[in-house]
């Protein structure tokens, strides 16, 4: 059995050597990790900001027009609002309503310099930027959270987008050589042909999810998270593999899969990321099962607690139900032949 | 070596596929199954080989129940598929190797004597199956069944896709593994692969087995008495077929010379028409 399952993932790492699929994932890990350390970092958040503003002298509630500014009453609840919102932006005016002190999270000075330049512009008209006034909350740590979330983001949308349909290309490749049918009869298990895919896609998973968390949020913070986050590989790359492979099944060509896949990922898996890394809310979200799986792999990411017991179980049960329901299309689709 | 009795199927409740099929087939033998597209030839060889499992009736390979036996009956069968299903990135070699790694080393045949007694050319054997022309790929193809020297052949259409050399060779070839004590199963539209090979013939049409005997016998049951005349009239020589009733008062025609009278054979096709009422196409 172990030498039928060994012979089966040797000939899927053939397969996926030969259509370049390693290359694609490699491109993938570069083109990220340049995205988080060069662009998104410094520039990510500059446009999305919300602006707290504090009259240092008027205890009454003002209001304003713009919803990207929040007038606040007094200054413990300016410094309650950062913390619910890390990226947001605190400005202090004083008497004669000029600014006496920007207020932010540091991520990096340039970052640091345009955000407090975009809160000073939404409130004042011509600011004169020669000087601006920051203060910091707590230095170092949104730089973190930030890569942290980005980098869930992507090791995600890559378990999801990619092994789904890195899977399903390599099955649609089998399936119009024909080779489904030889299988049908071969003594080999067709419960192993569906196996050694799952594990040929999660150990790429876990390596490119180690590398991702290396490369991005640093070795120290990686080493103390990463069995957690390879354990959210374990259970959600599976289940990725296991739906393109099942989709895969149903459909008798890859037009039709590319159909089903931009209905998962466009529709179920990108909304997920905006209401799991920020203070948005809809509760349409909870109806996602995506939405349970990212906010799992972001808490981990986070350091955030979250019911790993029973998000475990659940992820479980699905794999298993998928690998029957798999074993048994794989069956029709011999039969059919 | 294979029984088959009361066998019964259909892919939807009511529309049988194969209705009280009933034969057997003895070791070495060549038994070939001839039917038009859709008769349920492939249907039964699906359930002869295990891949279908929800039939009624008796199914024994080897005196075993089918639908009982694991995985491990596979190591008996060889099934050459009428369009050669091979890892087309990979070369002849590299799939030989690959698919014959699931049998046991001791079963197995060599590669290259498979490659070279298939007459797989041998600048291509390590180049990549698309690299390979139709008949080049069925080669390979009847090669992978070889190669685990299987004791059960269920080969479907097997010449087809083959220059006239290849197919000769293959028959050549199935005739070898007769020889050897295997018993082969062939499912065929094709009278002239049927006629050749097979000791005996099972006519199926519309999932039901209308006739099932030795070429020969089927072609003699069939007591058409038709004659080919040639004559020479005016220096030109014409043919033409009559019934023997019609010759009985003398030939219904003018001549200068009777130069021939031939019993008219009939073909395996002409039989097939005669029994079931319909064509093989």
């Amino acid at each position: 059995m172990l030498k039928q399952f060994a012979l089966l993932l040797k000939k899927d790492i053939k397969l996926i050597i030969r259509h370049n699929f390693f290359l694609i994932m490699l491109a993938s890990l570069l083109f990220y990790s340049l995205y988080i350390n060069f662009i998104y970092v410094n520039e990510g958040t500059k446009t999305t900001a919300t602006v707290y503003v504090l009259y240092e002298s008027s205890r009454e509630s003002l209001i304003s027009k713009d919803e990207n500014i929040v007038i606040v009453e007094d200054e413990e609840k300016l410094i309650k609002a950062l913390e619910m919102d890390n990226e947001g932006i605190g400005i202090r005016l004083d008497n004669s309503g000029k600014p006496s002190s920007v207020l932010l999270y540091h991520v990096s000075k340039k970052s640091d310099n345009f955000k407090a330049l975009y809160g000073l512009s939404k409130i004042i008209d011509d600011y004169d930027d020669s000087e601006i006034p920051i203060s910091y909350l707590q230095e170092g740590d949104l730089e973190l959270k930030q890569r942290a979330t980005m980098t869930s983001v992507i090791i995600f949308f890559e378990i999801a987008a990619i092994s789904f349909l890195g899977v399903a290309s390599l099955f649609f490749k089998e399936k119009s050589m024909g080779v489904i049918k030889v299988y049908g009869i071969l003594p080999a298990s067709k419960l192993l042909y569906i196996l050694s895919k799952v594990v040929l896609f999660l150990s790429l998973e876990i390596v490119f999810a180690v590398l991702m968390c290396l490369f991005n949020i640093g070795v120290e913070y990686s080493l103390e998270i990463l069995p957690q986050i390879i354990l959210q590989v374990l259970l959600l790359s599976p289940i990725m593999v296991l739906l393109g492979f099942l989709f895969a099944l149903v459909y008798n060509n890859f037009k039709q899969f590319i159909f089903a896949y931009t209905v998962i990922i466009v529709m179920v898996t990108s909304p997920v990321f905006l209401f799991v890394t920020s203070s948005l809310e809809w509760t349409g979200v909870y109806a996602l099962p995506t939405y349970y799986a990212y906010s799992a792999l972001y808490n981990t990411m986070l350091k955030n607690p979250y019911p790993i017991l029973y998000y475990s179980l659940a992820c479980i049960l699905v794999i298993l139900g998928l690998i029957i329901t798999n074993y048994n299309l794989m069956k029709r689709e011999i039969e059919r032949g | 070596m294979i029984q088959v009795k009361n066998l019964n199927f259909s892919y939807k409740k009511g529309v049988p596929v194969l209705k009280d099929i009933d034969f057997s087939i003895e070791k070495g033998e060549i038994f070939g199954f001839l039917g038009p597209n859709g008769s349920g030839k492939s249907t039964t060889q699906k359930i002869l080989t295990g891949l279908l499992k929800d039939y009624s009736g008796e199914v024994k390979i080897a005196g075993k129940e089918i639908r009982k036996q694991g995985i491990d009956i596979y190591k008996d069968i060889g099934v050459l598929f009428e369009l050669p299903y091979l890892y087309t990135s990979l070369s002849a070699v590299d799939n030989l190797e690959y698919f014959g790694s699931f049998y046991p080393k001791e079963q197995l045949r060599d590669i290259n004597e498979v490659l070279e007694l298939v007459d797989l050319k041998k600048e291509y054997r390590r180049k990549p199956i698309k690299k390979y022309s139709k008949g080049m790929r069925q080669r390979a193809s009847f090669a992978r069944v070889l190669m685990s020297n299987p004791n059960i052949l269920f080969l479907d259409e097997p010449i087809s896709g083959l220059d006239p050399s290849g197919a000769i060779l293959f028959k050549n070839i199935i005739r070898e593994e007769q020889a050897k004590g295997k018993t082969i199963f062939i499912t065929t539209h094709n009278m002239y692969v049927a006629d050749e090979l097979c000791d005996r013939i099972a006519f199926i049409i519309d999932g039901d087995i209308k006739a099932l005997d030795t070429p020969k016998n089927l072609k003699n049951s069939e007591d058409h008495g038709f004659v080919d005349i040639e004559y020479e009239l005016n220096g030109i020589i014409e043919n033409v077929t009559l019934h023997t009733k019609e010759i009985l008062n003398g030939f219904p025609f003018t001549y200068d010379k009777i130069k021939s009278i031939h019993t008219k054979e009939l073909s395996m096709e002409d039989v097939f028409v005669k029994v079931t009422g319909r064509g093989l196409k």
